[in-house]
């Protein structure tokens, strides 16, 4: 059970404390409710570099990292289609450092035309470092505009193309930070041992000032329902064949979301996992194979993905799957094995939640779902699925005509 | 209420920090379990530490016998071995390094001794059935293929041979036929040797009962350790400029480096706040210079890498092809404000902060403590190093730097690699 506490500020921010008394440690994280799936089509990566921007000074304070480490803290970020989420971990008599730099930034960033050029740059070579100058570093970019033809997430949050961030301006950035950056579009956790007053009157002093906005309304493409088979072969200079198997599946919100992910622990999940010992170990038809649910808030993707032994062909491991995937449409799976997948869960999400800056974020996903207190109720949502269901959903999910497959062909 | 947002908040300084032992339980001579209770959790982790690493072997040994520890008995296959650890929620892993070889397992506290004793039996009874080693040689040899298409792949291994010179195997000369040519007698040579009886400790993390204690004990300490490893002490380096060629590649990976004073010698703290400087946190100056101001990169860091004997430094990047020179002329610029210049006591405050912040963020929870408390007791000190060493940071003067500066980090000393499609000259 992981303990929190909620408060709305008058600005309309939600904070979240969580008590924890066994920590000298403070984490703060702020989510904001803005990802790479709210950006226009035609100014992609502008959420990811805006991630960057943040570092780069805001209204009051010329820098944001000296202080906190002055304070003996440290920070990172990151960026998804769904979501920025920024915190910082700092001894916990410092806690108002980071609360004093997050306000800051909450309120206005100092946005000079020196920080814009930079990180410019140091994207364009993030693009270059981990998608283009890795080998198969480049698929997730092929990959979703294969699998979504409307929705936002036919981009990757690294952006559409490079340019888009090679041309980004000021004033595009400015309007990016005016609608997204503002205190109801976010969401604060506050971890450590602190009193629930101390949390209130220090969250007040900090942000209370900030005004007040409207959040602005989310409409994005709907993405159709898919309805045909698609494939695609990339040929790149690498040594051996890949092959991405997606399958579209239902939103983070919904039940139908965990049952997919309890299907894709059976398919793929592990060393006991049926691809794992069908296709791999009695078939040699892959050297590595697993599947798992992207996690997406809005209609995501179960992926089948892997490397095919030397002298195999695609073609091959195409009927081999197919037919596993077929028995888990027509088969219940046993008591036996639903069991151990559940158990592999509860394990997994036992360790997962030891980290206080870990805590705070799925404290804040959570409530950014509709609920912090999901964090305490998602292991009895799986637990109640049944074999049946399991079944069910295998029925609607592997179809060919819900697969986007995406192969990767060394030159 | 209308703040100040000018002014940073009152900054307490970290104090003396607060340390916790584990109770300690001896197994054999050389060999001991560390235990931390009271962890208010239901999860459990047990790590087996032996006194192996992919130095005490020629070949690929010590990384086959880590991938391959549950991969059957003679009454158990590996399917067989992995279903019974998953059916209770178990994950079992393998870790493997130049000086360390541990298997790692992660469990509910209900299930811990049947998962215990399944991975007893894996590991007591292990076979390594050749067909298992034929499948794992076929998985590394595209791994490493698959590697070999990364400029820091291609720069970190040329480096590791240049600077990692050395009678006892740091560095290997890898290619598909040292996988290739594993051999399953000399796997179950390493495996006899170095894991049977070379249990160094057991380290628990975990709500428990003492009996429970007792009973990993019971299990596991017919292996303790026999015979210590020989590790290196010192290290020698082939100073010189190296291009790997890459072609195709749209970045390049520099590293640069070399040997250095190692954890026991009287000024390595000192040294770790110098590296700090230069490279060793998000505010470095050689980040604030080539990613922050000149945008030439994604990240720059440098490094100390402790073996338990020997250490070597090491500064990594990737940068556009276009300015490799400058790159390169940056870093030699960052070193030599580093030899001429001594360091600003706003610098240095901000540096000797974040390394308290950061070491007392290292020891929070009970696994960081435990790892903390046997990490320095392998290396011969006592717990109460964090605080003395922590003294130290907050003695260091700019004098004492940028004399360490002009000892270690001569530019003609170092190791400089480049890997990538532009060849490049040394200077």
């Amino acid at each position: 059970m992981i303990e929190f506490e909620r408060f709305t500020l008058g600005n309309g921010l939600k904070v979240l404390l969580h008590k924890d008394v066994n920590t000298p440690m403070a984490c703060v994280n702020t989510l904001f409710d803005v990802g790479a799936r709210d950006e226009a089509e035609t100014k992609t990566g502008f959420a990811h570099l805006f991630e960057h921007l943040m570092f780069g000074g805001s209204i009051n304070i010329p820098e944001f990292d000296t202080p906190l480490q002055n304070a003996g803290g440290n920070n990172n970020a990151f960026t998804s289609n769904d979501m920025t989420n920024y915190y910082d971990t700092l001894p916990a008599n410092n806690l108002e450092v980071a609360l004093w730099l997050e306000s800051d930034r909450m309120t206005s960033l100092a946005f000079t035309p020196k920080s814009l050029e930079v990180q410019r740059n140091v994207v364009i070579e993030e693009f270059k470092q981990r998608y283009l100058n890795q080998p198969y570093g480049d698929v997730w970019l092929e990959l979703r505009p294969l699998a979504y033809k409307e929705h936002p997430y036919k981009w990757a949050t690294i952006g559409k193309e490079i340019s888009h961030v090679e041309n980004a301006t000021m004033d595009d950035v400015k309007a990016f930070f005016k609608k997204h950056y503002h205190p109801s579009n976010a969401i604060l956790c506050i971890a450590g041992n602190f009193e629930r007053s101390y949390i209130e009157d220090m969250t007040n002093k900090w942000y209370g000032d900030i005004p007040n906005q409207l959040k602005a309304p989310r409409i994005l493409n709907v993405e159709p329902e898919q309805n045909e088979y698609r494939e695609l072969t990339i040929v790149r200079a690498v040594p051996s064949k890949k092959f991405y198997y997606s399958f579209k599946m239902p939103a983070r919100k919904t039940e139908g979301y965990y049952t997919c992910d309890l299907l894709s622990d059976i398919v793929g999940n592990g060393k006991s996992s049926r691809v794992y010992t069908r296709l791999k170990k009695e078939q040699k038809l892959v050297t590595d194979i697993s599947a798992f649910v992207m996690g997406s808030l809005d209609e995501g993707l179960l992926i089948i993905a892997g490397t095919l032994e030397e002298h195999i062909s695609f073609q091959a491991l195409d009927e081999a799957l197919w037919i596993l995937l077929d028995e888990v449409k027509v088969e219940v799976v046993s008591d036996l094995e639903l069991a151990r997948v559940k158990n592999k869960l509860a394990t997994a999400k036992a360790f997962e939640d030891l980290p206080l800056t870990q805590r705070a974020l799925n404290l804040c996903t959570f409530e950014l779902l509709g609920d912090a207190n999901g964090i305490n109720q998602e292991m009895l949502i799986y637990e109640k699925i049944e074999a049946i269901h399991l079944k069910l959903t295998a029925q609607k999910i592997f179809k060919k005509t819900n697969c986007s497959l995406l192969k990767v062909q060394p030159k | 209420m209308s703040v100040n947002r000018s002014l940073c908040p009152v900054i307490t300084p970290i104090g003396i920090l607060p340390l916790r032992t584990p109770l300690t339980f001896d197994i054999a001579e050389n060999c001991y379990l560390y235990w931390m209770d009271k962890t208010q959790s239901e999860t459990v982790h047990v790590a087996f530490h032996f006194d192996a690493g992919t130095t005490t072997c020629i070949g690929p040994e010590a990384v086959f016998a880590s991938r391959l520890l549950l991969s059957g008995t003679n009454s158990k296959l590996q399917a067989q071995i992995q279903n019974e650890i998953d059916q209770l929620g178990g994950y079992v892993n393998c870790s493997v390094g130049e000086e360390n070889f541990s298997i790692h397992v992660y469990t509910l506290r209900n299930n811990l001794l049947p998962i215990l004793h399944l991975v007893h039996e894996a590991f007591d009874g292990a076979i390594f059935p050749e067909a298992e080693i034929q499948d794992l040689i076929r998985e590394e040899v595209q791994s490493f293929l698959t590697n070999t298409e990364k400029v820091s792949y291609l720069a970190s291994l040329q480096f590791r041979q240049k600077v990692y010179g050395n009678d006892i195997p740091y560095v290997k000369n890898v290619n598909e036929d040292f996988y290739k040519n594993i051999d399953r007698s000399d796997l179950i040579q390493f495996y006899r040797k170095q894991l049977k009886t070379g249990m160094k400790r057991i380290e628990v993390v975990g709500d428990l009962d003492t009996e429970i204690i007792d009973e990993i004990i019971d299990l596991w300490g017919a292996h303790a350790i026999l015979e210590r490893m020989p590790v290196a002490t010192s290290f020698v380096h082939q100073p010189g400029f190296y291009h790997v060629e890459k072609v195709g590649a749209l970045q390049s990976a520099i590293r640069i480096g070399r040997p250095v004073l190692d954890f026991h010698s009287p000024d390595s703290i000192e040294f770790d706040v110098l590296n700090t400087i230069l490279g060793g946190y998000f505010g470095s100056r050689l980040m604030s210079n080539i990613r922050e101001d000149k945008g030439y990169t994604y990240g720059i860091n440098s490094s100390v890498v402790n073996y338990s004997k020997a250490s070597g430094f090491q500064i990594g990047t990737e940068v556009k092809d276009e300015v490799i020179a400058e790159t390169l002329s940056e870093i030699k610029k960052e070193i030599n404000r580093l030899k001429n210049e001594m360091i600003d006591g706003e610098e240095l405050e901000l540096v000797k902060n974040y390394i308290l912040g950061e070491t007392q963020a290292s020891i929070d929870g009970a696994g960081a403590m435990l790892s903390t408390y046997t990490g320095l007791l392998s290396r011969g000190k006592s717990l109460e190093y964090v605080n003395d060493s922590l003294d130290r940071v907050r003695a260091i003067t700019p004098a004492k730097l940028q004399h360490l500066a002009n000892q270690f980090l001569d530019w003609e000393d170092f190791v400089i690699v480049v890997a990538g499609a532009t060849k490049v000259s040394g200077n």
